[in-house]
């Protein structure tokens, strides 16, 4: 009897055993492939990041020179799909959290956020040539282009905002409203700025993307080539997702200009990092108050 | 002479379809303490929380009859819930301070709704005073309240209620989550604010009751089931299901 149980409980650690390996293995395997991938692109661009190539604009058909355009035209479109997106996006959170009913309109308007994630972002690109670019008389703009990249982000943010919402312990809702504030206030004093740490955090997610896509920005932004830099938000850039694009398919000598599209990617990936670092510093920065 | 400040007048109150207060109508006294005893479930703590109308911030809930508070349905169209807190003050179970410095937890109700007139430094000095925490907390205003004990925390909720100058202070098992070192300190408080306000207090501890309050109303499945003195509601009740509950034969 004694034995058996001794087995039992060895075939039960055998089994924890085995399930941790798995949980772990899965966590490596993933922290590999992102290693090998940033390892790679170091590797390969490595060799083109200079001081020039990052201040100087591309000279001699794209093949030779710097970026300094395409950096500085993500940079503006990251930003400005964040100045379109997020106080949309918080502005959209709250309604959803603090003063809509559930019920029917809720429910269909939380539906299409969802479907407008799962939306591909060409199509995005297409609606932002259609209506920002075209209807509107954008043009092909910084402002074209940030309105595109803010609208893809959007329910990145909203879902993130929500979520930051409803983490806000009720029972301060509860303190503030009891001692006669007003609802907005409550929101505005209270409830956002506990809830600013997580949004941030989830929008930099969106973030990262947003300077990360080509399609949206390709029909309503994007310059093949402009050395000129933009004089004001009605103006093409050049992007850097846009400019790897057409380094790698169609450029005039793409193989010669291999390490440019390497260093260009590898400038691109800490553009993004850079950005998301920034959010996490603010985010630190809020949260040095946050126990609860 | 004793002045009522809060009627009750055949109050029903619904959860959805679910009847939580069957028909209660009762007098809170003015600068007297008032206990609500009885066991879980029973409706204290709704009836507390209908009184400065947050139970409107659940979904699908609804009243019937009416509260007059100084003579005037709380609950009539028009009235504006929030001007209805600001007379009448809450302090919670848990004690639950904002996130924030002690002076700005004082000052924040007074501050954004305007009712602090004249000295800001002075009101949260008084209210803090008021709430005999000021002694342990004025090295230490700017600290984040977070840092103090649950019932430092506790009294800060309770200054914080009172820097509002509220006429009645509505109080929702304060004690429940303290040891009972903080329970004493919070009611020999409570003695000292009869003073000043009107105290309704709702209370599982019914040694609590007994010592702080001057009345105490029995609640059973939604019914007020009987309210007088709180020594004769202690001593001698006038019914059987009170007396059980008091002396523990059930609850």
């Amino acid at each position: 009897m004694l034995a058996f149980k001794m087995n039992y409980m060895k075939w039960r650690y055998f089994k924890q055993g085995v399930f941790f390996m798995l949980v772990r293995a899965s966590a490596l395997i993933i922290t590999l492939a992102l290693g090998f991938i940033l390892a790679y692109i170091i590797y390969n661009g490595i060799s083109a990041i200079s001081w020039d190539f990052i201040t100087k604009p591309p000279t001699d058909s794209m093949t030779k020179g710097g970026i300094m355009p395409a950096i500085l035209g993500t940079i503006y479109l990251t930003v400005g799909a964040i100045a379109v997106g997020l106080p949309l996006g918080i502005a959209s959170a709250i309604y959803l959290t603090e003063y809509a009913r559930e019920g029917r309109v809720i429910r269909f308007l939380k539906v299409g956020i969802n479907c407008l994630a799962g939306v591909p972002s060409v199509v995005f690109g297409l609606f932002g040539l259609g209506f920002f670019v075209i209807f509107l008389k954008f043009g092909s703009s910084i402002l074209s282009g940030s309105l595109t990249l803010g609208f893809l982000i959007l329910p990145t943010i909203i879902g993130a905002s929500e979520e930051a919402l409803k983490s806000v312990p009720q029972t301060f809702r509860e303190a503030s409203l009891s001692l006669g504030v007003s609802k907005w206030q409550t929101i505005y004093r209270i409830v956002l700025p506990n809830a600013l740490p997580g949004i941030l955090t989830g929008s930099i997610l969106g973030i990262g993307r947003a300077a990360g896509e080509t399609a949206p920005i390709m029909f309503t932004a994007a310059a093949y080539f402009t050395a000129k830099l933009p004089s004001s938000v009605f103006d093409e850039v050049m992007a850097l997702p846009y400019h790897i694009y057409v380094l790698a398919t169609a450029g005039t000598n793409i193989e010669a200009t291999r390490p440019i599209q390497f260093g260009t990617v590898l400038v691109l990936v800490a553009v993004v990092l850079g950005i998301d670092l920034f959010a996490i510093v603010i985010r630190g920065y809020m949260r040095r108050n946050k126990r609860w | 002479m004793d002045t009522d400040i809060i009627k009750l007048d055949k109050v029903n109150f619904y959860y959805g379809p679910s009847r939580a207060l069957t028909d209660i109508s009762m007098k809170f006294v003015k600068s007297k303490v008032t206990a609500l005893i009885g066991p879980s479930g029973c409706g204290k703590s709704t009836l507390l929380r209908l009184l400065n109308r947050m139970n409107d911030l659940i979904d699908g809930t609804r009243v019937e009859g009416e509260i007059l508070f100084e003579g005037k349905n709380i609950y009539a169209p028009g009235v504006d819930p929030v001007e209805i807190r600001r007379k009448i003050g809450m302090v919670f179970q848990k004690p639950n301070p904002f996130p924030k410095t002690i002076y700005n937890n004082i000052s924040y109700g007074p501050k954004l709704t305007g009712a602090a007139t004249g000295d800001l430094d002075a009101l949260v000095e008084q209210s803090l005073k008021q709430a005999v925490l000021w002694d342990e907390v004025r090295d230490i205003l700017n600290k984040s309240a977070m840092n103090l004990s649950g019932g430092q925390q506790q009294r800060l909720c309770i200054a914080r209620a009172l820097a509002m100058k509220p006429d009645v202070l509505l109080m929702d098992e304060p004690t429940s989550a303290l040891d009972p070192i903080s329970t004493a300190k919070i009611e020999e408080l409570i003695e000292e604010l009869k003073k000043s306000y009107t105290i309704i207090i709702v209370t599982h501890n019914m040694q609590q009751a007994a010592r702080i309050s001057d009345e105490t109303a029995f609640f059973y499945i939604g019914n007020l089931i009987e309210y007088n003195k709180t020594e004769k509601i202690f001593t001698n009740p006038d019914v059987k299901q009170t007396e059980d509950y008091i002396t523990g034969r059930f609850g």
